[in-house]
């Protein structure tokens, strides 16, 4: 496909040169070469449409989805070198102005979406070991919110905490002790008392819940934090509630990565926002050029 | 890990029917890119302001019908008269082009009558093939390049014909004498 290209655009060049020097004035949009770069073009640009059309029917089966994608950028590239020798790459008036703008627009945002498409995949291979569907990222995110209450439950016998009191700041200041340098001279620092039940049901309602419920500032969203909150809870809980606790921290983790995946997935597509609407208006705008100049007389 | 259970509960199931990022995105702001460019349809057919349509700025001779196309395109009456190609009649109301030659057998026009003339002339005709205008405001016009006249007088020995070097300056492009 990419030697087609290739050589559709160096004939299609060469033909430009020769027409142009046979002219005199250079090729032109209204001669019957430039008509053809230009009928070329929009016949590219309506193909390269029907990628769109072809992701919203994902049952037809006309060819394979990656050589659809291959001829979308390599032909969407043809296009461009097309329109140029269509124009004689001249800005030309109102019209053909804004058409070049979004051409040019279009073409570079589905440039960086080619490299992003490059890049993000293998980012998220690594970052991301347990990557799930785009689509299913918030019904995931869901499960992992009911899975923590239920394990609360299964520990505690009920997620709401029985006691009053701020045992955020008490959580935190074990984990400050027990992750703080010993003192000179002394070798092991005095290990924290273990609390009650209660301390898993504080943590699940000071920490776990915020997290859980995508507040933007909650603890559990560092790593490094989670670690450090979820030894502290450890040394104040009985040594029964560990696998509970070990398995709460293992949510955290799975949530982290999936945030991950729906930060890079954003990335990943948003170019399409920029892409896919401004193509359309492409065109729109090219058929509304095709008439107008071919009813002017083709001079175009 | 543990799993949520029952299995149908674990994944959103008719996902598939709905619309994710970034499809409500661009679902929309396409409709919005389509709108804007059928509004601009609106509004130019509305308002009658062509310009838009212009292929590139008109010379400076010509730049008092920059915002009235229909003085050069004017509807062709073989034909509907949506199309508006530039008439060679416009050209002759203001130019006078009579043949370039009586052997000539390209680019003949209709015969009209000329200012102090009884009888009707033949004009030359298709004007834009040789004289592109929409080309920038510098552009002079009457610069035709020499390929254009290659195009019918070359090699005029092998058709009996003698070329007689004009008196003023030779065309533009050559070193002198005729192409």
């Amino acid at each position: 496909m990419i030697r087609a290209v290739l050589i559709l655009g160096v004939g299609a060049t060469l033909l430009y040169l020769w027409d142009g020097a046979e002219r005199g004035h250079g090729s032109r949009g209204g001669t019957a070469l430039g008509l053809t770069f230009g009928g070329g073009a929009l016949a590219i640009m309506l193909f390269c449409a029907a990628l769109s059309l072809k992701r919203r029917v994902p049952h037809w089966r006309i060819g394979r989805a990656q050589a659809w994608l291959r001829g979308h950028v390599w032909f969407g590239l043809l296009s461009v070198l097309l329109v140029g020798l269509h124009s004689a790459f001249l800005a030309g008036g109102a019209l053909t102005f804004t058409l070049w703008l979004l051409l040019l627009t279009v073409t570079i945002s589905g440039l960086l979406g080619v490299l992003l498409q490059q890049f993000i995949p293998r980012l998220l291979l690594h970052a991301v070991p347990g990557e799930t569907l785009a689509q299913q990222l918030d019904r995931q995110l869901t499960n992992l919110r009911k899975l923590a209450e239920q394990i609360v439950t299964e520990a505690t016998g009920t997620v709401e905490p029985t006691g009053v009191g701020h045992t955020t700041t008490m959580v935190r200041e074990l984990a400050a002790a027990a992750y703080a340098p010993p003192a000179a001279g002394e070798v092991n620092p005095p290990a924290p008392t273990p609390v009650a039940p209660e301390a898993l049901r504080r943590f699940h309602h000071d920490y776990l819940v915020p997290f859980f419920r995508g507040t933007s500032a909650a603890p559990l969203l560092s790593r490094r934090r989670s670690d450090s909150l979820f030894a502290a809870l450890r040394t104040m809980t009985s040594p029964e509630q560990h696998p509970f606790i070990d398995e709460l921290a293992t949510l955290c983790e799975r949530r982290r990565q999936l945030l991950r995946q729906r930060r890079l997935m954003r990335i990943l597509f948003a170019w399409l926002i920029v892409h896919v609407p401004l193509s359309w208006g492409l065109l729109a705008l090219s058929i509304l050029h095709a008439v107008s100049a071919l009813r002017y007389g083709g001079d175009a | 890990m543990r799993d949520i259970w029952p299995l149908s509960e674990r994944f959103d199931l008719p996902y598939i029917r709905r619309r994710h990022f970034p499809d409500t995105w661009t679902g929309r702001l396409s409709l919005v890119a389509v709108g804007a460019a059928l509004a601009f349809v609106g509004y130019t057919v509305f308002s009658g302001d062509d310009r838009a349509f212009s292929s590139g700025t008109l010379t400076r001779a010509h730049a008092m019908f920059a915002d009235d196309c229909q003085q050069c395109h004017q509807p062709d009456e073989a034909q509907a008269g949506f199309w508006l190609p530039p008439r060679d009649s416009a050209c002759l109301r203001c130019h006078v082009a009579t043949l370039h030659d009586p052997h000539q057998s390209l680019f003949r026009g209709e015969p009209m009558l000329v200012s102090n003339r009884t009888e009707p002339i033949e004009m030359s005709g298709d004007c834009s093939v040789c004289h592109v205008e929409h080309r920038g405001p510098d552009v002079r016009l009457t610069n035709v390049p020499d390929l254009l006249c290659i195009g019918c007088h070359k090699d005029l020995a092998s058709r009996g014909r003698q070329f007689v070097p004009p008196p003023h300056a030779a065309p533009s492009g050559t070193t002198g004498g005729a192409p």
